[in-house]
């Protein structure tokens, strides 16, 4: 089981080599240079070499790419031209809101997703079936912005019963927090949800044709018992192995939501760097963004290991 | 290699065989026959749209759905409606060529990772290295460095996609080349790229037209995303995302500005996504979910 795990480890770091690569490339593929990228047009050439003086950027790229590896193994990611602050520093201050929406929206995507997804495979090919898949298929098909701007309309301005602006956090005010909470968790849960009741559904149907469900069946057990206590147990397996692509999704799905909800979080950060052209900041993000999927990945693949007996042979 | 072309159409017979399977699905019927009628309106936009999309009309701002604007006027007075019918347009072309590149590159990339063992390991770390980033983002950053414009989006939209087209192609070619029958065949004297394109791509070709269903959706909701952030289609060109961008600002006083050409993603979308559990349940029974 160790070695599994460490071989796994091993497995992942050239994925983090190319994400790394493609962290620090991706900048320096803009036509021109990153100095004129951070200048705009309107730069003189004089300013543009002064600044890839000052910030290096005149030494040969792998010379660069290696500083740029060492500086960020040491936890410096460099500063953010616009804020003028160590963009570690920026990062670790918003990490704990996007977390926060984050975990709501997969608590409601579980919340969402799951009954769902089993009640469709226990009512196969009925009314409940169908009604429960063309949710599931509108709730992958529906651009979250698009949710969240009806919500907001529906909620703010004609109920006026939300919060459709900002974010508290939890700690500050705790009925308040949730309520700044509720509508960007659920647009983002949404989509999650509807593929976690697709991929639910799937696996319970594949569970409940098996042996030992017939065998439960004669033994008289009562239904209830037969799905949640051995179906569902087995059918969740499958389940966990969407988790690193769910929250890929919903990292993807905070850059929307917090710019349309003015959560400031880690998602707001990444656009205004964008915008900004403050390239420090868009270097860690992709990185940031990269790292934390095959971190998450390993994880459920660690998980899955230790729950899962049957891998450990192969 | 004469064989190999359409001499006997090998690829249209195909083709055909699998088209009269097809039909019999409901949820094919269903969605394909929408998504056409989707594909006709876009199409005669000229003829189908009552006004002219760019055609400014300052007095009557900001007007409500009505008998003469259905969909409403946005902030110049622009019908909505006609911005919706020719932003259609745009989306869908996105989406379209997108799609058709994320098949060119993953069908390439695909075949020869799961052919080549050696390839394999290369290209597959790029493509698990470029998958690990959200698609969105991945996408949000190509545009922010390159700058705006339809044809770059179209290829931001591409490099996120093609990976995942890359992996299906490459799962299906591993599963089929240890098969008896390729072995067969390369007794009998056939060369790599003779069994690649004969033999083992019409037998990816299912997997393949079911990603790329869902390549599809996701391209045009990738476009929305991005004009939406300001890095997509530039205005005054309406595309759908853009439309629902500009109606980000009046949300409080004319919603229909968004609604509309959100509704317009929304259908479009879940119609492509219904021809794809379709296209699945015929293709691939095994695997739907």
């Amino acid at each position: 089981m160790l070695t599994n795990i460490i071989r796994r480890i091993i497995f992942s770091i050239p994925v983090i080599i190319v994400i790394a690569l493609v962290s620090f490339l991706l900048i320096h593929m803009v036509p021109g240079s990153p100095a004129a990228f951070i200048l705009g047009t309107e730069a003189t050439r004089a300013q543009i070499i002064q600044l890839e003086h000052e910030m290096r950027l005149d030494l040969p790229l792998p010379i660069q790419f290696y500083n740029w590896v060492k500086n960020v193994l040491r936890g410096d990611m460099g500063t953010s031209i616009f804020l003028k602050q160590p963009v570690t520093e920026a990062i670790f201050n918003r990490i704990g809101t996007t977390l926060t929406l984050a975990i709501a929206s997969l608590i409601i995507a579980i919340i969402i997703g799951i009954p769902l997804g089993i009640l469709a495979a226990l009512k196969q090919d009925t009314i409940i079936d169908n009604f429960a898949m063309s949710f599931a298929i509108a709730g992958m098909s529906i651009a979250n912005f698009w949710l969240a701007l009806n919500l907001m309309w529906l909620f703010g301005v004609k109920l006026r019963c939300l919060p459709v602006q900002g974010f508290i956090p939890l700690t500050e005010n705790f009925i308040q927090s949730i309520k700044h909470l509720v509508l960007p968790a659920f647009c983002l849960g949404l989509p999650s949800g509807a593929f976690i009741a697709r991929m639910t559904r799937s696996s319970m149907l594949e569970v409940i044709r098996e042996d030992y469900i017939r065998t439960a069946k004669a033994k008289g057990l009562k239904n209830r018992a037969i799905y949640m206590k051995h179906a569902f147990k087995n059918a969740f397996l499958p389940i966990i192995t969407i988790v690193g692509m769910i929250c890929s999704v919903t990292l993807g799905g905070t850059i929307i939501i917090e710019n349309i909800f003015n959560i400031p979080g880690l998602g707001k950060l990444f656009i205004m760097a964008i915008q900004r052209r403050d390239f420090p900041v868009i270097q860690a993000g992709t990185l940031y963004m990269g790292v934390i999927f095959i971190l998450m990945n390993l994880i459920v693949d660690i998980i899955y290991l230790i729950i899962d007996p049957r891998i450990q042979h192969n | 290699m004469d064989r190999l072309t359409l001499k006997d159409n090998f690829y249209l017979k195909l083709f055909f065989k699998r088209w009269k399977r097809l039909l019999t699905n409901k949820r094919v019927k269903f969605g394909g026959s929408l998504i056409i009628g989707i594909l006709i309106v876009i199409i005669f936009a000229k003829y189908i749209a009552p006004h002219s999309p760019l055609e400014i009309n300052i007095i009557n701002r900001l007007k409500p759905p009505s008998l003469k604007n259905i969909f409403g006027t946005d902030s110049f007075g622009r019908d909505i409606l006609s911005r919706v019918i020719w932003g259609g347009r745009i989306s869908i072309f996105v989406g379209a060529v997108s799609t058709l590149i994320v098949g060119i590159f993953g069908v390439i990339l695909g075949l020869i990772s799961g052919f080549f063992e050696k390839a394999d390991k290369i290209i597959m770390r790029i493509m698990d290295g470029m998958m690990a980033f959200p698609g969105i983002f991945l996408a949000l950053v190509i545009m922010a460095v390159f700058g705006p414009g339809v044809y770059k989006l179209i290829w931001a939209i591409s490099i996120v996609y093609t990976p995942r087209c890359v992996r299906v192609v490459r799962v299906s070619v591993l599963s089929i080349k240890n098969l008896e029958y390729i072995k067969a065949v390369r007794c009998l004297g056939s060369s790599n790229l003779r069994i690649i394109l004969k033999d083992i791509l019409p037998n990816s070709l299912n997997a393949l037209i079911i990603q790329l269903s869902i390549t599809f959706a996701n391209s045009i909701l990738s476009e929305a995303g991005l004009s939406f952030l300001g890095v997509g289609v530039p205005p005054p060109v309406p595309s759908w995302g853009n439309i629902l961008s500009e109606g980000r600002e009046y949300i409080s006083n004319a919603p229909w500005i968004s609604f509309f050409s959100g509704m317009a993603i929304f259908i479009t979308v879940f119609l492509l996504n219904i021809l794809g559990d379709g296209l699945r349940d015929i293709l691939d029974p095994k695997q739907y979910f």
